[in-house]
């Protein structure tokens, strides 16, 4: 696999502050990417800092394996980092004008992104006009200018109304779904476990875990059962070793077994054992609660 | 260059307080110069309308010009400061640009400003100067005065945009400069010595375009004085203080501004956008 971007043992401390404390990643071509933090865990500060806005204490990064030269680079990252940044007082034509002047790009690709973006309607108001939804959209328009190799997004669906989130969702599986990387800084872990292929989770600047999103989503099954007198069927569940923890939800008992553990398989057990299950539920463990074990 | 040079045009050229700014500095100028063409004080041997004729009106239309330097200084200050308050600069570095393109890119708007001031200063010079002028003057005599005042805006610019990359805050910036001018700078050089005083930056900067030896001027008697040396100069009677020689000025400015622009360009590279 083609290395996109390698980030080695990356420092940023601000005063006592850690932004950034040995940070470790390789992101290889087709991923889609997420980095997953809470507020103030150091993701921006990665991303400003492989983008080339802010200096790293020590440490290094790599685009492409140096393969491109320094400015050729960034003509194939498409980036939006925290906030959209334009000319409040020029138009939406002449701010992505201006971004495709930076990029070398030609100006007639601007109708493509704003159509993609559905602000070509607003093409000549000035910025200053736009709702904050239109702004992302627009910072997503520019990203997008030239169909570049890699974007790189830092919350992204920020400030977007439900039907713009998905919009934007849209945009990031299309854009994967052709082979394109994906670097999507969020702390929305639903964001990062349905437009993300692998994951990587900060805290405090530091790295505590990266894999694959179904590697790290993996481990134990559960499921939610429901029988009348479901008590029952917990003694001789643990006594056949299928049971690792079980705890009641209301009528229902949530079990977790191994991985192995298939819904047929725990249905016919009970069933043996003289109980017929009236739900079978099969949870998903979520990235949420995965993610909340790992922050602690 | 090329590239460059469009960014900006396309940031300024749809920027209104930059024109309203542009059109205010040239509408001052051209009624200052038009309203003083207007007042002919003649006595015998003394007059002012002299100031419109070749050569003489290069001196004082520059000298009139540098009053006005200060609204080229905030305009560079203005259009810098809204790269930082728009995180623009920021932005561009993330699209591609280099930080040192960041400085070229104004320094492109430093050039272009002056150049249009220089040619304000230039065509209304000659307008002025062909109505005024009797016969064949001496039309490009003393027309270097011009380049210097060119060198003199690119140097307030070059401050100017110094401050702003300093302070990264155009109120502040502003402030600062007018500040620079006067009080600032005039209280810190009188703590020097009388030698060391006109070598400092504002000082030198603003020397450059001396108000026109009014008397000699106006009393047509300057070839006199360039052949015999024996006309009072203003800062022999007293009027105006002897500065340094020219050459040496211009000197010094020039150095100023690469220092200046060096500053620019160490900061640029080494700060956090």
């Amino acid at each position: 696999m083609q290395k996109i971007l390698e980030i080695k043992r990356l420092t940023k401390h601000y005063g006592r502050i850690k932004a950034v404390h040995n940070l470790t990643l390789e992101v290889e071509k087709g991923q889609v990417f997420g980095i997953l933090g809470p507020n103030g865990s150091g993701k921006t500060t990665t991303l400003s800092i492989i983008m080339g806005v802010v200096h790293q204490q020590s440490g290094s990064f790599s685009w492409f394996g140096n393969s491109k030269s320094d400015s050729g680079w960034k003509r194939d990252v498409g980036s939006l980092i925290e906030v959209p940044n334009f000319y409040p007082y020029l138009s939406l034509f002449n701010n992505l004008k201006i971004v495709a002047g930076i990029k070398e790009l030609p100006v007639a690709d601007i109708d493509r992104v704003l159509k993609i973006t559905n602000l070509y309607s607003r093409k000549h108001s000035s910025y200053s006009t736009l709702s904050l939804g239109m702004k992302q959209r627009l910072a997503m328009a520019s990203v997008l200018l030239g169909d570049p190799e890699v974007m790189v997004l830092d919350e992204p669906t920020n400030g977007l109304d439900p039907e713009g989130i998905a919009e934007v969702r849209n945009i990031i599986s299309g854009e994967a779904q052709k082979g394109k990387t994906v670097i999507l800084a969020s702390h929305i872990l639903a964001e990062v476990e349905k437009v993300c292929t692998h994951v990587a989770v900060l805290k405090g600047g530091e790295l505590l875990a990266t894999g694959r999103v179904d590697q790290l989503l993996g481990g134990d099954q559960v499921f939610l059962i429901s029988a009348p007198d479901i008590k029952r069927l917990e003694e001789p569940l643990i006594r056949a070793g299928l049971l690792k923890s079980s705890e009641m939800k209301g009528d229902d008992l949530l079990i977790t077994c191994d991985p192995s553990t298939s819904s047929a398989e725990l249905n016919k057990f009970a069933f043996d054992n003289g109980i017929v299950l009236s739900k079978i539920l099969p949870v998903k463990k979520s990235l949420e609660s995965q993610f909340l074990e790992l922050v602690k | 260059m090329r590239k460059l040079l469009n960014i900006e045009l396309t940031k300024l050229l749809n920027y209104t307080s930059f024109k309203v700014i542009l059109i205010l500095h040239l509408a001052l100028f051209s009624l200052v110069i038009f309203v003083s063409s207007q007042i002919d004080i003649s006595v015998p041997g003394f007059d002012t309308v002299n100031f419109f004729r070749f050569p003489h009106i290069w001196s004082y239309f520059t000298w009139v010009a540098s009053w006005f330097n200060l609204l080229l200084a905030i305009l560079i200050i203005m259009v810098t400061g809204n790269e930082f308050s728009y995180r623009t600069f920021r932005q561009h570095v993330i699209d591609g640009l280099s930080r040192t393109d960041l400085l070229r890119g104004k320094l492109m708007v430093i050039f272009l400003i002056a150049a249009y001031s220089f040619l304000m200063v230039f065509v209304s010079g000659l307008i002025y100067g062909l109505i005024f002028t009797p016969g064949p003057g001496a039309m490009f005599a003393g027309i270097e005065t011009l380049s210097i005042y060119f060198l003199q805006t690119v140097a307030y610019m070059v401050i100017g945009l110094l401050l702003a990359v300093l302070l990264r805050s155009t109120a502040l910036s502003i402030i600062i400069f007018i500040l620079l001018r006067f009080p600032i700078e005039p209280i810190i050089r009188s703590f020097f010595d009388r030698a060391a005083r006109p070598f400092f930056p504002m000082k030198s900067v603003g020397g450059l375009t001396p108000m026109p030896e009014f008397l000699s001027i106006s009393s047509e008697n300057t070839f006199e004085t360039a052949e015999g040396g024996n006309a009072l100069s203003l800062s022999e009677i007293g009027l105006v203080a002897e500065g340094l020689p020219l050459y040496l000025q211009v000197i010094m400015v020039l150095a100023y501004t690469i220092l200046f622009t060096g500053l620019i360009a160490y900061m640029l590279k080494r700060r956090n956008l």
